[in-house]
């Protein structure tokens, strides 16, 4: 049987048809419709960040970056892949790349490099550990190139609030990374696992235009 | 430099290095300036031996390649993306980060005419004007082209080109075709009078330069992957031959000389991006002619001079020049 998949529109029309959402006299569906959506279903698209000179065509489609024995952090990255009304956007392609805990980017190889393909509902995950300073820029990062019909393509990078040179404070520090075009894009990190074998988990949503 | 009047002409011409370098030797600078601020853009004076650099406080610079002394302009009050000479030689053209197009004659304290171009709300990436100045292309952050006539600061084309940001571009004179490398790891050529796609290379990694043999049109291209490439424009610019690089650099800057023989390598390592150095390799027997003693470290950019057989190149904040035998 195929399973349906539930945009928050056709959620809030549900509510509203089974009088779990409630609103004022005289409005009509598409008032709620609107109300509801506007200020809250509509997002900003994800900052464009450049995408730098490393990226690499043709990456293995395995989420699992992090090889047994490497170096650093282990790392799990995880959100969606959404349309600026929240709904997941079909067919994406997400292109990501690092530097390994060293710093260093693989030129020859695919380490550290990966193509995944979000399932319907648009969410992806993969495993790393947390990148290295290049050295040409200021944060730690993850570059990311995502494509899907119909969308622009977007090009942007994930930044971590734990990263030393945000000093603690990435509400006011953020730009100390010319490269780092919004604060939205420094995301918190989530530590778990024992003390002796820690591991890190940030979420990164991904926010998508449609092409005019 | 002959302060008040043009480069062109012998005067300006490079010395000769007082012997052949041996092949692949290590050959010292034979000339080295500073300059004030950031070299943003280089280009050859045609005519003569001399370099005009565009800098990112709105000057441009024009050397001799031999001494201290330079002709300072200052057309822009802005960064100068680009600059050009002019066919006769005497005068230099130059676009800035304001939009500012400015033709400016080689004479010290010259004021240039200043036209505006269109360059669009995308901070722009790359820029560069064809061998007489005629035409200029701009690249911007997220992958649009523009060519615009420069003599009159017209747009002419805006291309959809690539899907993000540009890391160079080429343009050729006669056939006007345009070569642009984006960071997406395309290789596009156009046609410069039509704005129609006549070549695609579909890489894996990104180029980070590239340049037209400006005798038969061969396209060089190098980037992260160690190698420099040559393009057949005869094959709509398929790859036709590479160049491993026995250092483990990644190729930052191309240029070849004004006969089509001779191709200037620069090069940085990607671990600590602070070392580098620049090789001149014959482009048809692959052989190394001589490596530039660049201290060690990278260059930015080079150009091989108008006239005479020598190399100038960006180091720093430093223009160096090299002389090379004329037999080399």
């Amino acid at each position: 049987m195929p399973v349906r998949e539930w945009s928050r529109r056709d959620i809030l029309r549900e509510c509203l048809a089974g009088g779990l959402l409630l609103v004022p006299a005289g409005w009509n569906e598409s008032d709620a419709l609107a109300a509801w959506l506007g200020p809250q279903g509509t997002r900003q698209p994800t900052p464009h960040v450049e995408m730098g000179p490393f990226y690499k065509k043709r990456a293995p489609a395995n989420p699992m970056l992090r090889a047994a024995g490497d170096a650093g952090l282990p790392l799990s990255i995880s959100g969606r892949v959404i349309s600026v009304s929240g709904d997941a956007v079909p067919e994406a392609k997400i292109e990501v790349w690092q530097a390994n805990h060293a710093g260093l980017y693989d030129l020859e190889g695919y380490r550290y490099r990966a193509t995944i393909a979000p399932p319907p509902g648009g969410a992806y995950v993969f495993e790393s550990v947390m990148p290295g300073h290049y050295p040409a820029r200021v944060a730690r990062h993850v570059h990311y190139f995502v494509t899907a019909p119909g969308f622009k393509p977007l090009s942007t990078q994930l930044y971590f609030s734990t990263d030393e040179a945000f000093e603690g404070n990435p509400d006011r520090n953020y730009s100390k990374d010319p490269l780092v075009t919004s604060r939205s894009l420094v995301r918190p990190v989530m530590l778990s696992g024992e003390p002796g074998a820690p591991s890190a988990a940030v979420e990164f949503e991904l926010v998508m235009e449609k092409t005019r | 430099m002959n302060p008040g009047g043009g480069v062109a002409g012998t005067a300006l011409a490079l010395g000769r290095a007082a012997g052949p370098p041996a092949s692949g030797q290590s050959l010292a600078p034979s000339g080295v300036v500073t300059m004030a601020a950031e070299v943003t853009s280089l280009t050859a004076v045609n005519g003569s031996a001399a370099v005009a650099a565009g800098l990112a406080d709105g000057r441009v610079t024009v050397w001799n390649g031999r001494d201290s002394n330079v002709i300072e302009l200052k057309p822009h009050a802005a960064r100068v993306l680009a600059v050009g000479s002019t066919a006769d030689g005497l005068s230099v053209v130059s676009v800035a980060a304001d939009s500012t197009l400015v033709r400016t004659r080689i004479t010290a304290g010259a004021k240039g005419a200043i036209q505006r171009v269109d360059l669009g709300s995308s901070p722009v990436r790359a820029a560069v004007f064809s061998g007489d100045a005629t035409l200029l292309a701009t690249g911007n952050a997220i992958g649009a082209i523009r060519i615009f006539d420069a003599l009159t600061g017209a747009l002419r084309h805006e291309l959809p080109g690539h899907r993000t940001e540009l890391q160079d571009l080429a343009l050729r004179t006669a056939p006007p075709q345009l070569a642009s490398a984006g960071a997406d790891a395309d290789l596009r050529v156009w046609d410069a009078v039509s704005g129609k796609p006549i070549g695609f290379v579909d890489s894996d990694l990104s180029l980070f330069a590239v340049a037209f043999n400006p005798a038969d049109g061969t396209l060089a291209g190098g980037g992260p992957d160690r190698t420099v490439t040559l393009y057949d424009p005869a094959r709509e610019f398929a790859p036709a031959g590479r160049f491993e690089l026995q250092a483990p650099e990644i190729v930052s800057t191309i240029a070849w000389s004004r006969d089509g023989r001779l191709l200037a390598i620069g090069d940085i390592d990607d671990a600590t991006l602070s070392k580098g150095g620049i090789r001149v390799i014959d482009a048809a027997t692959r052989a190394a002619v001589a490596a530039l003693d660049t201290g060690g470290a990278p260059a930015a950019r080079c150009v091989f001079l108008a006239q005479g057989s020598g190399v100038v190149a960006v180091i720093g904040n430093e223009l160096r020049a090299w002389m090379l035998d004329a037999r080399s």
